[in-house]
């Protein structure tokens, strides 16, 4: 995510690309353990 | 790179010299064991007079309350993250850590890296001086893990002399931001400055905008609980349309790589550029920057980028953590020094000269403060709203500036 949207503005991948990517990356680190859930919203 | 950690250790042998010394000397002079024991504090980058107040409001007065203690902060500039990751990976660093916030604490939390702080939240009181909120976005499996340093949240800043010279509104809408844009453009100044160079986390700054204020904060609520995809047709519009005003050139083409974030700011001071989609931590920039160039900066909501998404959105944002190390030699030490960034005369005399970066999230706002200069009120009103917003039930109300 960090550097991915530069891609997307240099033309090395889309704006589908981009978002593909950043959700495998999401849902494997949810996968592990490492993303801390947001607290419950009311 | 592996630092060795200043914390002092008492070895049998120092504890046998010690006592000698005590015996020759007698109370007339402070034995050795008596030294304070080092505290060490690695933070990220800071200009001379912030480094100066950090001293000033915060190592003199906590090294003069006690002799058990030595508060030493050393400033080790961007590159802290990734030291921070090295050293404690090899069971070193500072006792003190600083992290990025809960994402990058997280880091540190699975592989064990950080003291549980629930015994010394009961001792201080924590739970009852900070915001639910907060205590519960450091909390790992049961355990308080670290505490917010710093919230923030994103407004848009904008050059006010240059928009009352050219009589131009804030926008509030999508339309009326790329028509804004579209004529600055026309007249050759640059929308919207910003830059990365040397903070590539920068970029995220502009998804979290589009983000939330594209797709709203629902959607991305949903998709940090793992309900809604990344690649959401909603988040797919989003980045195209960060895409479409990079092609262009609201954020002024390739000199986006060139200056960084504080850099880009000062151009919006020089009225070269109209506006700033920044963190509440700009408020940091501006004795640099407009109190140099004397022109007048204005600050108001973003704006709303689609017409489902509520308006004002102020999102809240930990701007760091403080944690402890797990190796400290000196844990009630690092707690103590905690319990006194948390007090409201602390952050009111810290945010006169650093604003932006002591946003303690009490868990009611602080007392407001009477201050002459309208930025400094404009921050305080702007920090104390998200406290108050987001403080007690964790989720956001609409506030306005």
């Amino acid at each position: 995510m960090k550097g991915g949207i530069e891609e997307v503005w240099l033309k090395q991948i889309t704006p589908k690309q981009f978002s593909d990517r950043l959700n495998d990356t999401f849902q494997q680190e949810m996968k592990e353990g490492l993303v801390k859930t947001p607290p419950p919203r009311s | 790179m592996q630092t060795p950690r200043l914390t002092s250790k008492y070895t049998r042998r120092t504890l046998v010299a010690g006592a000698a010394a005590s015996a020759v000397f007698g109370s007339s002079i402070r034995p050795s064991l008596a030294a304070p024991k080092v505290i060490n504090w690695w933070y990220e980058g800071a200009t001379p007079a912030q480094q100066a107040a950090l001293e000033r409001y915060l190592t003199q007065p906590f090294n003069a309350s006690q002799s058990d203690y030595k508060l030493v902060i050393e400033y080790r500039g961007s590159g802290l993250p990734d030291q921070l990751l090295v050293a404690l990976a090899g069971g070193q660093g500072p006792d003190i850590v600083l992290t990025n916030g809960p994402a990058w604490t997280q880091r540190f939390v699975t592989s064990n890296k950080l003291l549980d702080l629930n015994a010394f939240a009961q001792k201080f009181g924590w739970k009852e001086k900070l915001a639910p909120i907060a205590l519960q976005l450091g909390t790992y499996d049961g355990k308080l893990i670290a505490l917010a340093k710093t919230i923030e949240t994103q407004a848009l800043f904008y050059n006010q002399t240059l928009f009352k010279q050219k009589s131009w509104t804030a926008p509030k809408t999508l339309q009326e931001t790329e028509a804004l844009a579209d004529t600055m453009l026309k007249a050759g100044i640059q929308p919207f400055v910003a830059g990365n160079s040397g903070q590539r986390f920068a970029n995220r700054h502009l998804l979290g905008i589009v983000y939330n204020n594209y797709c709203s904060p629902d959607a991305v609520y949903k998709a940090l609980c793992g309900e809604l995809p990344w690649n959401a047709p909603v988040f797919v519009e989003a980045v195209e349309l960060l895409n479409r005003w990079w092609d262009k050139g609201y954020f002024g083409g390739k000199r986006y790589f060139s200056l960084n974030m504080n850099q880009s700011f000062a151009v919006l001071a020089t009225g070269k550029a109209g506006m700033a989609m920044q963190g509440t931590w700009a408020f940091q920039w501006v004795p640099d920057t407009f109190d140099k160039t004397k022109q007048e900066l204005g600050i108001t909501a973003l704006p709303q980028l689609a017409p489902n998404v509520p308006y004002p959105v102020f999102v809240l944002g930990i701007g760091a953590d403080l944690a402890i190390n797990a190796a400290t030699q000196v844990a009630e030490g690092c707690a103590m020094v905690f319990d006194r960034l948390m007090d409201y005369g602390f952050v009111e005399k810290m945010s006169q000269v650093w604003e932006g970066e002591w946003n303690i999230p009490f868990a009611k706002a602080p007392p407001s403060v009477a201050t002459p200069d309208r930025i400094q009120a404009e921050a305080a009103r702007l920090r104390a709203g998200v406290t108050e917003a987001h403080g007690r039930s964790g989720r956001p109300r609409p506030t306005t500036t």
